[in-house]
Protein backbone atom coordinates (compact mmCIF):
# COMPACT_ATOMS: atom_id res chain seq x y z
CA UNK A 1 0.00 0.00 0.00
CA UNK A 2 2.78 2.53 1.09
CA UNK A 3 3.87 2.03 -2.60
CA UNK A 4 0.50 3.34 -3.87
CA UNK A 5 0.31 5.69 -1.07
CA UNK A 6 1.97 8.08 0.03
CA UNK A 7 1.99 7.07 4.01
CA UNK A 8 4.72 9.47 5.23
CA UNK A 9 2.36 12.14 7.29
CA UNK A 10 -0.27 12.28 9.44
CA UNK A 11 -3.39 10.37 9.32
CA UNK A 12 -6.17 13.04 8.50
CA UNK A 13 -8.85 12.71 11.00
CA UNK A 14 -12.50 14.48 10.92
CA UNK A 15 -14.02 15.98 13.49
CA UNK A 16 -17.71 16.55 14.12
CA UNK A 17 -18.46 16.97 17.97
CA UNK A 18 -17.59 13.41 20.07
CA UNK A 19 -17.08 12.00 16.71
CA UNK A 20 -13.50 11.55 15.87
CA UNK A 21 -12.80 9.49 12.53
CA UNK A 22 -9.96 8.49 10.32
CA UNK A 23 -10.38 9.78 6.94
CA UNK A 24 -9.63 5.90 5.84
CA UNK A 25 -12.42 4.57 7.93
CA UNK A 26 -14.64 7.52 6.92
CA UNK A 27 -13.85 5.91 2.86
CA UNK A 28 -14.34 2.21 4.29
CA UNK A 29 -17.94 2.64 5.90
CA UNK A 30 -18.84 4.46 2.80
CA UNK A 31 -17.61 1.79 0.73
CA UNK A 32 -19.19 -0.23 3.09
CA UNK A 33 -22.95 1.60 2.84
CA UNK A 34 -22.05 1.69 -1.20
CA UNK A 35 -22.00 -1.38 -1.54
CA UNK A 36 -25.07 -2.31 0.45
CA UNK A 37 -27.10 0.12 -1.57
CA UNK A 38 -25.47 -1.45 -4.63
CA UNK A 39 -26.56 -5.11 -3.75
CA UNK A 40 -30.30 -3.77 -3.26
CA UNK A 41 -30.92 -1.67 -6.18
CA UNK A 42 -28.70 -4.12 -9.15
CA UNK A 43 -30.98 -6.71 -10.25
CA UNK A 44 -29.22 -10.40 -9.59
CA UNK A 45 -28.12 -11.99 -12.68
CA UNK A 46 -31.03 -15.31 -12.74
CA UNK A 47 -30.33 -18.55 -15.06
CA UNK A 48 -33.76 -20.06 -16.51
CA UNK A 49 -33.68 -24.08 -16.16
CA UNK A 50 -33.37 -26.01 -19.28
CA UNK A 51 -36.68 -26.01 -21.39
CA UNK A 52 -37.79 -23.28 -18.88
CA UNK A 53 -39.41 -19.79 -20.74
CA UNK A 54 -39.59 -16.71 -19.09
CA UNK B 1 -42.75 -29.34 7.46
CA UNK B 2 -42.55 -33.03 7.90
CA UNK B 3 -39.28 -35.04 8.50
CA UNK B 4 -41.02 -38.35 6.85
CA UNK B 5 -38.13 -38.56 4.60
CA UNK B 6 -35.62 -40.31 6.86
CA UNK B 7 -32.26 -40.41 4.59
CA UNK B 8 -31.61 -43.89 7.31
CA UNK B 9 -33.27 -47.34 6.43
CA UNK B 10 -35.58 -48.58 9.39
CA UNK B 11 -33.09 -51.36 10.01
CA UNK B 12 -30.63 -49.06 10.15
CA UNK B 13 -32.38 -46.94 12.70
CA UNK B 14 -33.90 -49.07 14.81
CA UNK B 15 -31.16 -52.38 14.41
CA UNK B 16 -32.54 -55.36 16.15
CA UNK B 17 -31.31 -56.09 19.45
CA UNK B 18 -30.05 -52.68 20.08
CA UNK B 19 -29.86 -51.70 23.04
CA UNK B 20 -30.60 -47.39 23.73
CA UNK B 21 -27.64 -45.53 23.86
CA UNK B 22 -26.19 -42.31 23.35
CA UNK B 23 -25.27 -42.21 20.25
CA UNK B 24 -28.87 -43.85 18.91
CA UNK B 25 -30.52 -40.83 20.45
CA UNK B 26 -28.11 -38.85 19.32
CA UNK B 27 -28.08 -39.76 15.76
CA UNK B 28 -32.05 -39.94 16.07
CA UNK B 29 -32.69 -35.98 17.26
CA UNK B 30 -29.43 -35.23 15.05
CA UNK B 31 -31.54 -36.02 12.12
CA UNK B 32 -34.77 -35.12 12.65
CA UNK B 33 -33.33 -31.56 13.70
CA UNK B 34 -31.29 -31.29 10.43
CA UNK B 35 -32.22 -34.36 7.80
CA UNK B 36 -29.79 -34.39 4.74
CA UNK B 37 -32.25 -32.61 2.54
CA UNK B 38 -31.73 -29.56 4.75
CA UNK B 39 -28.17 -29.47 5.81
CA UNK B 40 -26.86 -30.21 1.84
CA UNK B 41 -30.29 -28.64 0.32
CA UNK B 42 -29.88 -28.38 -3.67
CA UNK B 43 -32.28 -25.47 -4.28
CA UNK B 44 -32.99 -22.11 -2.43
CA UNK B 45 -36.32 -20.47 -2.78
CA UNK B 46 -36.59 -17.69 -5.20
CA UNK B 47 -36.14 -14.26 -3.34
CA UNK B 48 -32.36 -15.60 -2.07
CA UNK B 49 -31.75 -14.78 -5.97
CA UNK B 50 -30.64 -10.97 -4.73
CA UNK B 51 -27.08 -9.66 -4.20
CA UNK B 52 -28.32 -8.87 -0.31
CA UNK B 53 -28.15 -12.77 0.08
CA UNK B 54 -24.62 -13.27 -1.03
CA UNK B 55 -22.44 -11.06 1.75
CA UNK B 56 -22.79 -13.94 4.68
CA UNK B 57 -20.71 -16.72 1.87
CA UNK B 58 -18.43 -13.91 1.32
CA UNK B 59 -18.10 -13.80 4.91
CA UNK B 60 -17.30 -16.93 5.29
CA UNK B 61 -14.84 -17.40 2.33
CA UNK B 62 -12.57 -14.41 3.90
CA UNK B 63 -12.96 -16.56 6.97
CA UNK B 64 -11.42 -19.72 4.91
CA UNK B 65 -8.81 -17.60 3.61
CA UNK B 66 -7.81 -16.40 6.89
CA UNK B 67 -7.60 -19.29 8.52
CA UNK B 68 -5.37 -20.69 5.95
CA UNK B 69 -3.09 -17.51 5.91
CA UNK B 70 -3.11 -17.77 9.62
CA UNK B 71 -1.77 -21.57 9.12
CA UNK B 72 1.20 -20.45 6.90
CA UNK B 73 1.70 -17.85 9.57
CA UNK B 74 2.00 -19.50 12.21
CA UNK B 75 3.66 -22.83 10.93
CA UNK B 76 6.70 -20.41 9.37
CA UNK B 77 7.00 -17.69 12.39
CA UNK B 78 7.64 -13.71 13.04
CA UNK B 79 11.21 -14.02 11.50
CA UNK B 80 9.49 -15.36 8.38
CA UNK B 81 6.47 -13.03 7.43
CA UNK B 82 8.85 -9.67 8.67
CA UNK B 83 11.52 -11.04 6.31
CA UNK B 84 11.20 -12.82 3.33
CA UNK B 85 8.74 -11.66 0.29
CA UNK B 86 6.93 -14.74 0.68
CA UNK B 87 6.11 -14.03 4.32
CA UNK B 88 4.98 -10.46 3.60
CA UNK B 89 2.55 -11.80 0.94
CA UNK B 90 1.14 -14.38 3.42
CA UNK B 91 1.07 -11.42 5.82
CA UNK B 92 -0.46 -9.18 3.81
CA UNK B 93 -3.00 -12.05 2.52
CA UNK B 94 -3.71 -12.50 6.23
CA UNK B 95 -4.45 -9.12 6.87
CA UNK B 96 -7.02 -8.16 4.08
CA UNK B 97 -8.61 -11.15 4.53
CA UNK B 98 -9.64 -9.89 7.91
CA UNK B 99 -10.22 -6.45 7.01
CA UNK B 100 -12.45 -7.84 3.69
CA UNK B 101 -14.37 -10.35 6.48
CA UNK B 102 -15.15 -7.63 8.83
CA UNK B 103 -15.92 -5.52 5.75
CA UNK B 104 -18.33 -8.51 4.58
CA UNK B 105 -19.75 -9.34 8.16
CA UNK B 106 -20.75 -5.31 8.90
CA UNK B 107 -22.54 -5.18 5.31
CA UNK B 108 -24.19 -9.10 6.02
CA UNK B 109 -25.13 -7.72 9.48
CA UNK B 110 -27.23 -4.37 8.04
CA UNK B 111 -29.11 -6.42 5.48
CA UNK B 112 -30.38 -9.20 7.99
CA UNK B 113 -30.98 -6.30 10.35
CA UNK B 114 -33.19 -4.39 8.08
CA UNK B 115 -34.82 -7.76 7.03
CA UNK B 116 -35.67 -8.42 10.71
CA UNK B 117 -33.87 -12.14 10.12
CA UNK B 118 -34.83 -12.91 13.39
CA UNK B 119 -38.72 -13.60 12.27
CA UNK B 120 -40.14 -16.92 11.79
CA UNK B 121 -38.06 -18.65 14.79
CA UNK B 122 -34.47 -17.63 13.49
CA UNK B 123 -33.72 -15.89 17.26
CA UNK B 124 -30.60 -18.43 17.77
CA UNK B 125 -29.61 -17.80 13.73
CA UNK B 126 -29.35 -14.00 14.52
CA UNK B 127 -28.17 -14.00 18.19
CA UNK B 128 -25.43 -16.47 16.86
CA UNK B 129 -24.16 -13.87 14.14
CA UNK B 130 -24.37 -11.00 16.77
CA UNK B 131 -22.21 -13.03 18.61
CA UNK B 132 -19.28 -14.10 16.10
CA UNK B 133 -19.17 -10.50 15.44
CA UNK B 134 -18.17 -9.71 18.69
CA UNK B 135 -16.21 -12.55 19.30
CA UNK B 136 -14.50 -11.47 16.38
CA UNK B 137 -13.20 -8.08 17.43
CA UNK B 138 -10.71 -9.44 20.13
CA UNK B 139 -9.93 -12.18 17.33
CA UNK B 140 -8.49 -9.29 15.38
CA UNK B 141 -7.45 -7.14 18.51
CA UNK B 142 -5.05 -9.70 19.64
CA UNK B 143 -3.95 -10.59 15.88
CA UNK B 144 -2.85 -6.89 15.52
CA UNK B 145 -1.15 -7.09 18.80
CA UNK B 146 1.06 -10.45 17.76
CA UNK B 147 2.81 -8.85 14.95
CA UNK B 148 6.18 -8.55 16.67
CA UNK B 149 6.71 -5.09 14.91
CA UNK B 150 6.54 -1.40 16.36
CA UNK B 151 2.70 -1.35 15.16
CA UNK B 152 1.90 -3.87 17.78
CA UNK B 153 3.73 -2.25 20.32
CA UNK B 154 1.81 0.93 20.04
CA UNK B 155 -1.60 -1.09 19.95
CA UNK B 156 -1.23 -2.93 22.55
CA UNK B 157 0.03 0.16 24.94
CA UNK B 158 -2.85 2.10 24.05
CA UNK B 159 -5.52 -1.16 24.11
CA UNK B 160 -4.26 -1.64 27.17
CA UNK B 161 -5.50 1.17 29.01
CA UNK B 162 -9.01 0.33 27.10
CA UNK B 163 -8.96 -3.02 28.88
CA UNK B 164 -8.04 -1.78 32.29
CA UNK B 165 -10.26 1.06 32.41
CA UNK B 166 -13.15 -1.31 31.98
CA UNK B 167 -11.58 -3.73 34.52
CA UNK B 168 -10.64 -6.94 32.23
CA UNK B 169 -6.75 -5.90 32.12
CA UNK B 170 -5.55 -8.34 34.66
CA UNK B 171 -6.15 -11.36 33.16
CA UNK B 172 -6.67 -10.10 29.57
CA UNK B 173 -3.11 -8.45 29.10
CA UNK B 174 -2.61 -7.03 25.98
CA UNK B 175 1.33 -6.90 26.53
CA UNK B 176 1.82 -10.38 27.56
CA UNK B 177 2.32 -11.75 24.06
CA UNK B 178 2.38 -15.37 24.87
CA UNK B 179 -0.93 -15.01 26.07
CA UNK B 180 -2.17 -12.94 23.08
CA UNK B 181 -0.85 -15.47 20.87
CA UNK B 182 -2.52 -18.04 22.34
CA UNK B 183 -5.82 -16.48 21.89
CA UNK B 184 -5.28 -15.20 18.64
CA UNK B 185 -4.04 -18.39 17.27
CA UNK B 186 -6.11 -21.02 19.03
CA UNK B 187 -8.95 -19.83 21.91
CA UNK B 188 -10.79 -16.70 19.87
CA UNK B 189 -10.20 -18.71 16.05
CA UNK B 190 -11.77 -22.11 17.67
CA UNK B 191 -14.38 -19.92 19.18
CA UNK B 192 -15.62 -18.08 15.53
CA UNK B 193 -15.37 -21.05 13.74
CA UNK B 194 -17.44 -23.02 16.65
CA UNK B 195 -19.55 -19.96 16.42
CA UNK B 196 -19.72 -20.02 12.49
CA UNK B 197 -20.62 -23.38 11.92
CA UNK B 198 -23.36 -23.23 14.91
CA UNK B 199 -24.24 -20.66 12.35
CA UNK B 200 -24.97 -22.08 9.40
CA UNK B 201 -26.44 -25.05 10.71
CA UNK B 202 -28.89 -22.75 12.18
CA UNK B 203 -29.29 -21.04 8.76
CA UNK B 204 -30.05 -24.68 7.10
CA UNK B 205 -32.27 -25.83 9.81
CA UNK B 206 -34.61 -22.56 9.60
CA UNK B 207 -34.19 -22.01 5.86
CA UNK B 208 -33.02 -17.89 4.91
CA UNK B 209 -35.51 -15.23 5.99
CA UNK B 210 -37.97 -14.32 3.43
CA UNK B 211 -38.50 -11.31 1.99
CA UNK B 212 -41.37 -8.76 4.82
CA UNK B 213 -43.58 -8.48 1.79
CA UNK B 214 -43.49 -12.42 0.57
CA UNK B 215 -43.87 -13.38 4.14
CA UNK B 216 -47.34 -11.20 4.62
CA UNK B 217 -48.55 -12.78 0.77
CA UNK B 218 -47.90 -15.99 2.34
CA UNK B 219 -49.39 -15.14 5.49
CA UNK B 220 -52.25 -13.46 4.03
CA UNK B 221 -53.39 -16.33 1.88
CA UNK B 222 -53.39 -19.07 4.50
CA UNK B 223 -50.32 -21.20 3.28
CA UNK B 224 -48.47 -19.88 6.05
CA UNK B 225 -48.60 -23.29 7.64
CA UNK B 226 -47.64 -25.35 4.77
CA UNK B 227 -45.03 -23.08 3.18
CA UNK B 228 -43.25 -23.23 7.12
CA UNK B 229 -42.65 -19.00 7.55
CA UNK B 230 -43.88 -19.68 10.99
CA UNK B 231 -42.52 -22.65 11.93
CA UNK B 232 -39.47 -21.54 10.62
CA UNK B 233 -38.63 -24.10 7.64
CA UNK B 234 -38.90 -21.50 4.78
CA UNK B 235 -36.23 -22.92 2.71
CA UNK B 236 -39.37 -25.05 1.25
CA UNK B 237 -41.28 -21.38 0.63
CA UNK B 238 -40.24 -20.30 -3.02
CA UNK B 239 -41.32 -23.95 -4.00
CA UNK B 240 -44.57 -24.77 -1.91
CA UNK B 241 -45.82 -20.73 -2.39
CA UNK B 242 -45.33 -21.34 -6.78
CA UNK B 243 -42.74 -20.06 -6.91
CA UNK B 244 -39.44 -20.78 -8.91
CA UNK B 245 -36.30 -22.24 -6.84
CA UNK B 246 -33.27 -21.10 -6.96
CA UNK B 247 -30.66 -24.03 -7.09
CA UNK B 248 -28.21 -23.50 -5.10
Amino acid sequence: MAAIFNLNHRATYLHWHFIDLSLSNILVIAAMVAVFAAAILIPFPSHRRTGERA
Amino acid sequence: MSNDISPLSESVQHPAGARASWTLALRRRAVAALPPEKLLADQQPSYVASWVYVFGVLSLSSLAVIILSGTILALKGPAWWHVTGVGHFFNSIHLWSVELFFFWMVVHLWGKYWMAAWRGGRKRVWVTGAITFLVAIPCALTGYVSQQNFDSQWISTQAKDAMNSVGIGAFFNLLNFGQMYSYHVLLLPAAVVALVVGHVLLVRRHGVVPPFRLAEEIASSGTAAQVGVDDGTAAQVGADAGNRGTEA
